[in-house]
Parts: C-alpha cells; structure tokens; sequence
C-alpha cells in the first residue's frame, strides 16, 4: 500500500473550498455590530451558557489540538489518555468550585494581566501582559506546520512548500474576518465550528472503531513493549510520574487562566454562567483528547500491520508522527465524509486563530501599550491598534512557521511555550485572588520565573540519553516551583507599602 | 481495575456524553445566537442616543 494513497478526491476538494470561505462572509455581515472594544474583545459581555460552550470548544478544539493529541496517541498508545482524564477532572473542579473564573468574571476585567494592573500596580501588568503575549504567540507558532502535514497526509498532495502557501492563505482569510468581526464573527464562526468539526469527529470515531474492531483497539500492538500501552506511570510508556505531575499543575493552570479560553469566560454574561460554562465544557475538554488520541491509537495499529507503512515511519528516514493519524484517515473514511472532515479541521485551524489572534492582539493594546501611554487611549484608537495587532501577529506567524523546526514533540513545544506564562501567571492570579499578602515584587519574581520554562525547548532536550534535570518535562515542573516560591518569599520579605486596590466581588 | 478498563470506560463515556452535548448545545446555541444579537442591537440603539 502506498504510504500516501487517499480516497480525498475532487467532491473533497469542492466541499473544503466552499466550506471555508463561509467565516468571511460572517466577518462581513457582523462588522456592524461593532460599536467599541468590548463589542470587539468580548462581544459586549452578552455570551450566554449554550453559545459560550460552543465557543469555547470551537477555540480549545483545533486542528493543532486534533494534531498534537493524535501525535500522543500514535506514540504512547492509551497511556496518553491520563492527560484527558487530568484535564477533565480539572476543568470540572473549576466548574464546580469557581476557582479563579467567578472571581475573574466578577471583576469586570477583559485580560488576565488588566488583573495584575487592579491588584498589583502598572508595571506588573505590563511585565505580565509582555510575557503573556511572548508566550502566547510562540505558543501558536507551529499551527502552521502542523495544518500543511494534515492536508498533506489526507490529500496524499505531497508538495510541503505548495501545502504551506494553502495554509498562509487560510491564514490571510482568518486575519479579514477576525479584523472585521471580532469576537461577535469569532463567536458566530465557532459555533458552526463546533457543530460540523463535533459531527465529524464522533462519525469519524465510528469508521475508526469499525476499521480496527472494537476488542482489537484493546489489544497490546506486537510492535510495541507491553505494559507502557496503557500504564502511563511505567517505564517504556515514555510519560512517567514526573509528566504527569506537570500535566496536572498545566491542566488546572491553562484551564483557569489560558487567554483565549478566560476570555470565554470574561464574555460570558454573568459570573455564575462562567461557572457553569466550565463545568459542561468537561465533556468537550475530554472529547478534545479522547476521540483525536483514539484516531492516533488507530492510526499506530493500522499502519504496524502492514509492513511498508510500518517502514515508513520507523525506517532510516522516518515521516514525522505527526503524519501517522491523517494517512490512517485518508484511507479509512469514504470520500465526501472525509471532505466535510478536512473542512471542518480547517475550520477549527480558523476557529483557533481567530480566537488566539483577538486575545494577543487584545493583551498588546490593553495591557502594554495603553498603560505605556499617558493619556487615556480613546475606545476607537484601541480599535485600530488591536486591528494593527492582529495582523502583524499573522505576520509574525507566517515566518516563524514556515522557518522554525521544533526540537521536541508538537504537544511538548505547546506544553513548554504555554508554560512560559502560565506558571507565573497562575500563581501571580490565584495568591492576587486569595492571598492578602502577596505583594508586587513577589508577582514580578514569579511572572519572570515563568521564562525559564524556554529552557524546555532547547536542544538539550533531544536524544536518546538525557538526564532527568534536563527533559522538558522536568524543567516544565520547577518552573512552576520556582515561580511558587518566588512569589512566596518575594512577597515576605518585600511587602506593599501602600496597598494598591482591594480586589472586591 | 486495570488500565485497559479505565480507557475504555473513559472512551465510552466520552463519545456518549459528547454526542449528547453536541444535540443540547446546538438547539439551545441557536436561541442564544438570537439573543446575543438582540443584546448587540440594543447596545447599539442607546449607545448611538
């Protein structure tokens, strides 16, 4: 069987080309709904519970996430589903209790760094909102990468450079429409997202399940050693205790406080719909990992039972893993469902960078340049530099993407860049929300420790022999320590002199 | 209980309880589309007074 053949034919190719011009015409028709920034960044604070869940699915549910998620299922089998079942059990815990999300919401705030201005002063929020958009926006910077080897293993289209010139004009189409709309487009864009990607993955799942059957899913592949398949503690799986100590401080961390899904919650319409929105979007943050992590799971035994694909990925010149799930697909699902597939896994590529564009364009003008500036910056000049934002950002990504080649896997790049913020961030928010004492030199010490987490990236983590101080997912979890403590000690023996503003309900 | 019986389980669990909320989000997103707009349409009129 040849390594690329599809059943992707010219229908696919129509119902893909038709499908994604659909979120411009909707950037078109909503700019008039667009009177100032808050209309613009959070659709006038009007999300309701149902529209607010779609949404923020439609943002957490990607192409890169599809991507990434069957990638850890490829590689480690079932034992990769622990980081579903962490980030649900923390999405829940979030939506049960409140925590950071109620108190965000109540506040009134449009970003997360607008909080550290209100509890620990100006220069914080523009440190914070500095490292928040680095963090951010190196976080998006292999979507790109990720989208050209989809389409090129469901497409079987094997030009890399043609592929990535597809994907940059998909990319300008999300620029128009996220610059015209905002969030209202964005909102009425996700919505139909989640509705078409939502179909097509559980039909999809059914044809996977079909192809494998259902107790040969189960089955320990004889290409692998035994027990890491499932256990993802054991030696062999490839995770280990100390992974999964840092998927547990990621997952509560980035589900509370990652931007672009917070803003979900800020736009919602009261406080307790923030809430409530959390506590139902567990089944969606667990569909996110479970079905594409099946769909990888599916994609490593299909390819290990037959020998010339098995070659292909674990010969001399081995394909990239990511490749594993859309070459499995393009053979498994019948052309037209696997068309409306592909569309709606552009779509959700669209649906994540519209949403990531408005919150990094919306943190630049928020939290750095309007505090930098020392007259008030009228709502119609914040438009303009947000839309400015926006594009140079999509700029931005358009070199990094096509240049940069990622040392580690797609999944630990997004893990070691969101962690760039979010240590810092999780502990600056959570001690600003319940600890009196924190103080802004320890939120500054501990917004600055989050930047070690770049070291996780490095070339030091590649190879066979690593040691342990040095892997990705160590290093991942003393950041987070480093920025705990350094918040700790910061605030004890550096205390505020004057108090800067009660945080009030 | 095993490992291979937790993933199942979770599985299960995950493609039912997200074929369920895909059905309930959709009906009630719709009324929330129009309520969105009606919210929008109305900050318009008293903004532009």
């Amino acid at each position: 069987m040849d390594v690329f053949s599809t059943n992707f034919s010219t229908i696919d190719w129509i119902i893909v080309m038709i499908y994604i011009c659909i979120p411009v015409v909707i950037g078109v028709l909503v700019r008039k709904y667009i009177r100032g920034i808050t209309d613009f960044i959070l659709a006038g604070r009007s999300l309701r519970l149902f529209i607010a869940i779609a949404t923020l699915t439609g943002t957490e549910l990607g192409l890169v996430t599809v991507m990434y998620n069957s990638e850890l299922g490829f590689k480690h089998g079932f034992s990769a589903y622990h980081v579903a079942l962490i980030e649900s059990i923390c999405i829940l815990a979030i939506g049960l209790t409140g925590f950071i999300v109620y108190k965000l919401r109540a506040l009134r705030i449009m970003t997360i760094p607008e909080f550290y201005g209100k509890r620990f002063g100006r220069s914080v929020r523009i440190i914070g909102g500095t490292i928040l958009a680095l963090g951010g926006i190196l976080n998006m910077g292999l979507f790109l990468q990720a989208g050209a080897r989809f389409m090129m293993g469901v497409t079987g289209y094997g030009n890399m450079a043609g592929l990535k010139l597809f994907m940059s004009v998909m990319l300008i189409m999300v620029l128009v429409y996220t610059v015209l709309g905002g969030m209202v487009s964005v909102v009425l864009n996700d919505f139909l997202q989640f509705f078409v990607l939502s179909i097509g993955m559980l039909i999809g799942s059914i044809f996977v399940i079909k192809e494998i059957g259902w107790s040969q899913l189960f089955e320990i592949p004889a290409t692998t050693d035994g027990v890491g398949w499932f256990n993802p503690v054991a030696e062999g799986s490839g995770f280990g205790g100390i992974y999964v100590m840092f998927m547990v401080v990621l997952s509560l961390s980035a589900g509370a406080l990652w931007q672009s899904g917070t803003l979900r919650a800020l736009s919602a319409k009261t406080p307790k719909t923030a809430k409530r929105l959390y506590a139902w979007s567990t089944i969606s943050y667990m569909a996110r990992r479970a079905i594409p992590m099946l769909w990888g799971i599916g994609a490593y035994i299909f390819i290990s039972k037959i020998p010339n694909l098995y070659a292909a990925f674990h010969g001399s010149d081995p394909l990239n893993s990511q490749f594993g799930m859309p070459i499995f697909i393009a053979k498994v699902l019948p052309s037209g469902l696997l068309g409306l597939l592909t569309a709606g896994m552009l779509a959700a590529f669209m649906s994540t960078h519209d949403s990531y564009f408005l919150s990094w364009s919306s943190v630049i003008t928020q939290d750095i340049i309007a505090p930098l500036k020392k007259n008030r910056l009228s709502d119609k000049k914040r438009l303009f530099i947000t839309r400015v934002c926006i594009v140079c950002i999509g700029l931005f990504l358009l070199l990094w993407g096509l240049w940069f080649e990622a040392p580690v896997s797609l999944w630990n790049y997004m893990a070691v860049t969101g962690t760039i913020y979010l240590a810092g961030a999780f502990t600056v928010v959570v001690a600003g929300l319940y600890w009196k004492k924190a103080s802004k030199t320890g939120a500054t010490i501990a917004l600055f420790a989050g930047l070690l987490a770049i070291l996780g990236i490095g070339p030091w983590t590649q190879g066979d022999f690593v040691p342990w101080y040095l892997t990705d997912k160590f290093i991942g979890v003393m950041t987070f320590i480093i920025a705990f403590l350094g918040m700790v000690f910061g605030s004890l023996l550096f205390p505020d002199k004057q108090k800067i503003e009660e945080v009030s309900e | 209980m095993s490992w291979a019986l937790l993933w199942k389980c979770l599985l299960i669990l995950t493609l039912f309880a997200y074929s369920i909320l895909v059905i309930v989000v959709f009906i009630g997103g719709l009324g929330n589309i129009r309520d969105m707009f009606k919210d929008l349409r109305e900050s318009a009129e008293s903004s532009s007074l």
